[in-house]
């Protein structure tokens, strides 16, 4: 009996100190950024304010924050989705036919997989000044949706297998050729995985840092990750209130994406797991 | 029109799993044609085959005499009720139902007239817009029985339709489902591995073990002929009675024997066993629990003693020991015997069956 009171006190305190750990600077960020007067120290702002989010709308160098934000949205919407659709397309033709070498492919993909995005920056760098990629938006979606490819691919394939491949069969019995009955039946029934593996790619792309960092100098087409290294302004003087609004808005659109699909998404991580 | 013939096919699952081995069949078309054999005989296997889902590792499928080995499924114009019935998940009863209509766009009121008609033959026009985990497994199945049944194809395969229906319900929709297929003379291929089932539906019947088809035949071919041990045991409820026993020839007077067995056999009987059997001093002896009636000491050719006694209301099951056996016998009438009672049996001599244990194979 005793030790079953320990226990717990033991396990919530534990989990106290994990929660102080990630919610602690979460918590500070969101203080600080409806605080006038925001240090790194700790404390209750005396009043709250939206200054530091109007300062947003105030160029750095010659770009309005906001247009980082926005960037990020036009590169992580477009890599996501793109890596979901290539990756879709293959896991489903790798895990419903056989073919040679089908193994050592998936390999492949798992160590490219395994590579430091940073290992294969300079021949992509060189590649794309010859193509003259460098600099555009459409170069860095390219780069981090062949990034994410490998590890949306490894996860579609898994959540493929997991489905029954009876419904399939039945729509070709009823009548569907076999991209008919994907279409008509899989496919629905690979929503939940769908939106899962799109949510992972765009989490993931959201925080790309290096590569966009490489490929794209001009400030007015840098996603908010790069951009907000912006904000460490010369001779060390940081506005704190204002990195910290900045923060707040890059960290919204993953979390209200999140909760807008959360639904398919428990859907999607306990159809991985039941595998 | 649809005729369905399999020539030498066999399917092998990699690496060695042989599911069917070298399986023939020839049904005709608007014939009723079961497959009936354990679990795991290859009777789903075969249907797959048949349906373009699994390509033979060996042989032919043909369909109204075109080979369609390699044509996809929809090809094939077949309709199949699935052993797991496959029902979409993302799709409400009705328009599971609907699908196959749909996609050979049959006009909508056709299509509603169509679900309907087959939704109130199988009782589940209540049931038609949930979605299939809302109903229980026997309207599951009922559905994916509508599913095939809507459409009117060259042939029906049917894998266990019927399994999961309590016994009433069963009873109706064979009736229903014979009826319907009298009706439209659409052929079925129905596997089953319920001989109840077999020999009360089917026009013939096909008996897999192991990969291999065994015999094809009428019901009552397979029941009166069984041409395997395999078949006999299979076929008949209760089964088979099966006895060692050795054929005594005295003269040119023919007899079974074992102990407290003593069948005289006709001449001709006895020299076709004698002349086929690789031993006539070990036969198998098989006799139904339904050809054994009780008789007087002298006209009688089995003797024993009751060890149990079944009664089942309209018929009574005897459990008799003769030698080292215990046979059973099938009376229609309620009996006076208590247990350890002697009790003296006749077979009539049309009514045995004689198999060679190292062939397995009936000898006659
Ligand atoms: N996809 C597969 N891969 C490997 N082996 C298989 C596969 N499908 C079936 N088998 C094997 O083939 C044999 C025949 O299986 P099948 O499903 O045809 O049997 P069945 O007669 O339908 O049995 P049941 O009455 O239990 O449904 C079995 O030994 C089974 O284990
Ligand atoms: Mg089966």
């Amino acid at each position: 009996m005793e030790r079953n009171v320990l226990a717990y006190v033991l396990v919530y305190l534990f989990l106290a100190v994990v929660f102080a750990f990630f919610v602690g600077p979460l918590l500070w960020l969101f203080l600080s950024a409806f605080d006038p007067n925001a240090s790194p120290v700790f404390e209750i702002p005396s009043h709250f304010t939206l200054d530091n989010f109007k300062k947003l709308l105030v160029p750095v160098g010659n770009v309005i924050p906001l247009q980082w934000i926005l960037n990020s949205l036009i590169i992580s919407l477009s890599a996501a989705t793109i890596a979901t659709l290539v990756s879709v397309i293959s896991a489903y033709v790798f895990a419903r036919y056989t073919f040679k070498g089908q193994g050592a492919m998936l390999t492949t993909f798992v160590i490219l997989r395994l590579v430091p995005p940073i290992v294969i920056a300079l021949p992509i760098m060189m590649l794309y000044n010859w193509w003259g990629l460098i600099n555009t938006y459409l170069g860095a979606i390219l780069v981090i949706a062949a990034l994410i490819t490998p590890f949306a691919l490894l996860i579609a394939e898994s959540f493929f297998r997991s489905l029954p491949v009876e419904y399939e069969e039945a729509a070709m019995v009823d009548g569907c050729s076999r991209l008919g009955a994907f279409m008509r039946v899989t496919l629905h029934l690979a929503i939940p995985g769908i939106t899962t593996i799109w949510l992972l790619s765009f989490v993931t792309a959201w925080s790309q840092f290096v590569i966009p960092l490489m490929i794209l100098k001009n400030p007015a087409l840098m996603p908010a990750s790069v951009g907000l290294s912006y904000f460490f302004g010369e001779y060390g003087r940081v506005d704190y209130g204002r990195l910290s609004a900045f923060s707040l808005l890059f960290s919204l659109p993953v979390i209200i994406i999140f909760l807008s699909i959360q639904k398919y998404l428990r859907k999607g991580i306990a159809g991985l797991v039941s595998r | 029109m649809g005729s369905v013939e399999l020539k030498n096919v066999t399917k092998i699952f990699p690496p060695k799993t042989v599911a069917i081995n070298n399986v023939n069949l020839k049904v005709h078309d608007g014939e009723f044609f079961i497959l009936l054999g354990p679990s795991g005989c290859g009777k789903t296997t075969t249907l797959r085959i048949i349906a373009g889902l699994e390509k033979p590792t060996k042989g032919r499928v043909y369909i109204d005499n075109e080979d369609v080995t390699d044509l996809p499924p929809r090809k094939r114009d077949i309709a199949m009720v699935f052993q797991t019935w496959a029902l979409y998940p993302h799709m409400k009863v009705y328009d599971n139902i609907a699908f196959p209509l749909k996609l050979r766009k049959v006009a909508k009121d056709e299509i509603d007239r169509r679900v309907k008609e087959v939704a109130k033959m199988l009782q589940i026009e209540t049931l038609l817009d949930r979605y299939p985990r809302q109903l229980s497994g026997g309207q599951q199945q009922r559905v994916a029985l509508a599913r095939a049944l809507v459409r009117k194809p060259k042939v029906w395969l049917l894998d266990e339709p019927l399994s999961n229906l309590d016994a009433i319900l069963r009873v109706q929709m064979r009736a229903e489902l014979k009826r319907l297929q009298k009706e439209l003379k659409i052929t079925a291929i129905y596997v089953t591995h319920d001989q109840v089932e077999a020999m009360s539906m089917g026009d013939r019947v096909a008996v897999l073990n192991a990969g291999r088809v065994l015999q094809v035949g009428a019901p009552n071919e397979v029941y009166n002929k069984p041409n395997t041990l395999f078949v006999a045991s299979f076929i008949g409820s209760p089964p088979m009675n099966f006895m060692r026993v050795a054929l005594k020839n005295e003269g040119g007077n023919y007899a079974l024997v074992a102990e407290g067995v003593s069948i005289p056999l006709p001449t001709e009987l006895g020299k076709i066993i004698e002349e086929k059997a690789s031993d006539v001093n070990d036969l198998i002896l098989g006799v139904r629990p339904e050809h054994l009636e009780l008789s007087t000491a002298e006209d009688s050719n089995i003797r024993g003693e009751v060890y149990v006694i079944e009664p089942l209301g309209s018929e009574t099951i005897l459990n008799i020991k003769v030698g080292d056996n215990i046979i059973k016998a099938r009376l229609l009438k309620e009996t006076t015997l208590s247990i350890g009672s002697k009790v003296f049996l006749k077979v009539s001599t049309n009514s045995i069956h004689v198999f060679d244990p190292s062939t397995e194979r009936a000898l006659f």
